[in-house]
């Protein structure tokens, strides 16, 4: 019964993962340009991609990975070199023919942000 | 449309170390998924978290009057494979575009899964690809500590303690970066030394061994133990996957230090007390010159006031707090990714 419960209302998960660092941006990167695979080349760009990210300040302190509150940077720069890898390999689907010249920026305006949108506006209200 | 989200597909037949969770293993695509949202900024009603009920054989669950999947022994066989694929035959006629990762499914299944499914949909396993990409970066972030460049890789000298799924897995994954980054085989396979308890692995054991472990197998000295194949062949970086604690013993962290300026030191065996060596041991043996990560957590450590950060390199452990969200608005758009 206490699953039962759990599972519904409350979710408290132990997730052993560090491949949150690659998977997010690998995502991103192969949906945003239609990829038709995920071949063995995306996936070196992204563990690239993601070692190139580390500052050379943190390198200093010895950390060999991002600081974990720079994960949506990191993403974005993930799938900036994944959708680069699929263009040349000429998978990316949705961006043939699209010529993008800022493409950082373009991964950065599709991102997802989680922020309330207000349904209604806000009014002067004296209770 | 929102019936789907009642679709309860996954194969939870592995589920890190709790076992065989059966259709109770829904928190951990949940789980995957808000990461998607949360950190890689893809939108919530674009990921549908699934669950194969291919049965369980887990006993409690079987009995248990409560278990709300299906109380059936395991799919085996052909049978369950058949069911794998209507599901992505399925997913991929509702959603052609869609993305499928694999998660937690036994390792038997999964490499044949993806092998299967990888040409002809876009889909890839985590345990198998995320992890090894992971370690991948960890050990490209080493060499650019080192003062190297990514590219580096192929020059290195890589001694790999532990030939099991887990160390010949991340030899392939390395070596498979030399083969991107423009080395040869001949020239990617020389940079490696396989050493498990019965030493480096030489050709005259090739016939004990599987075909993926006889790829690292050395003409000579097969059989030196590690000690001697540290001094020998002056390795840049030392990788851990024997699960066996205290390995990297102090002579062999030494003598690493000695010939090397900045020695890449990865001992990925969790927990901690299986760790090949602790992160103190590892930056007081080395002076504070060693590149460290570790499979388990340790706390920083400080040499003659200067604090030292130890990386976790793989399988961290997080702790996440979900609550579900009212699913309504879930099934708006087309969905992009599903976490199997």
């Amino acid at each position: 019964m206490s699953q039962f419960k759990e599972c519904n209302l409350f979710l408290t998960l132990k997730l052993f993962l560090l491949s949150v660092y690659i998977f997010p941006g690998l995502g991103l990167g192969a949906t945003l340009c239609g990829a038709t695979r995920v071949s063995d080349k995306m996936l070196y760009v992204a563990a690239e991609a993601l070692a190139n990210f580390v500052s050379d300040e943190e390198l200093g302190e010895g950390k060999v990975f991002p600081s974990l509150t720079k994960i949506r940077d990191v993403s974005r720069c993930v799938a900036v070199a994944v959708i680069e890898q699929a263009m040349e390999e000429g998978q990316a689907a949705k961006m043939n023919g699209v010529k993008i010249d800022d493409l950082d920026a373009y991964v950065h305006k599709k991102m997802y942000d989680p922020v309330y949108v207000p349904l209604v506006e806000k009014r002067e209200i004296s209770i | 449309m929102a019936s789907i989200s009642y679709l309860r597909s996954s194969d939870e037949s592995r589920i890190l170390g709790l076992g065989d969770l059966g259709a109770n293993g829904m928190g951990i695509p949940i789980g995957k998924l808000s990461l998607y949202c949360a950190a890689g900024g893809i939108a919530p009603h674009r990921v549908l978290p699934v669950v194969i009920d291919a049965g369980t054989d887990n006993e409690d669950l079987l009995d248990d009057d409560f278990y709300m999947g299906v109380q059936k022994r395991r799919l085996k066989g052909p049978d369950y494979f058949q069911l794998v694929d209507e599901f992505m035959q399925a997913v991929k006629h509702r959603w052609p575009n869609v993305l499928v990762q694999f998660e937690d499914f036994s390792s038997d299944k999964a490499q044949i899964l993806l092998n299967h499914y990888r040409d002809d949909h876009l889909c890839f396993n985590d345990d198998i690809q995320g992890t090894g990409a992971t370690t991948l970066a960890g050990v490209l972030g080493a060499l650019r500590a080192k003062g190297e460049t990514v590219n580096d890789l192929g020059n290195q000298r890589i001694v790999i303690a532990g030939a099991g799924s887990a160390g010949i897995g991340v030899a392939q994954v390395l070596m498979q970066a030399m083969l991107e980054q423009g080395r040869t085989p001949e020239e990617a396979k020389d940079c490696f030394y396989v050493v498990d308890a019965t030493g480096l692995l030489g050709v005259e054991q090739n016939d004990a061994l599987s075909p993926e472990q006889r790829t690292f197998t050395k003409e000579v000295d097969g059989g030196m133990p590690l000690d001697e194949v540290v001094k020998k062949y002056k390795p840049t970086m030392l990788l851990g996957m024997t699960g066996v604690g205290g390995l990297f013993k102090e002579e062999i962290v030494r003598e690493m230090a000695e010939h090397c300026e900045r020695p890449v030191l990865f001992p990925l065996s969790n927990p901690t007390i299986k760790a090949e060596c602790t992160a103190e041991q590892a930056f007081e043996w080395t002076n504070g010159k060693c590149i460290f990560a570790s499979g388990s957590p340790f706390d920083p450590v400080s040499i003659d006031g200067k604090t030292f950060y130890p990386t976790q390199c793989n399988n961290s452990e997080y702790t996440y707090t979900i609550h579900t969200h009212d699913t309504a608005h879930r099934f708006t758009c087309g969905i992009e990714i599903i976490c199997l």
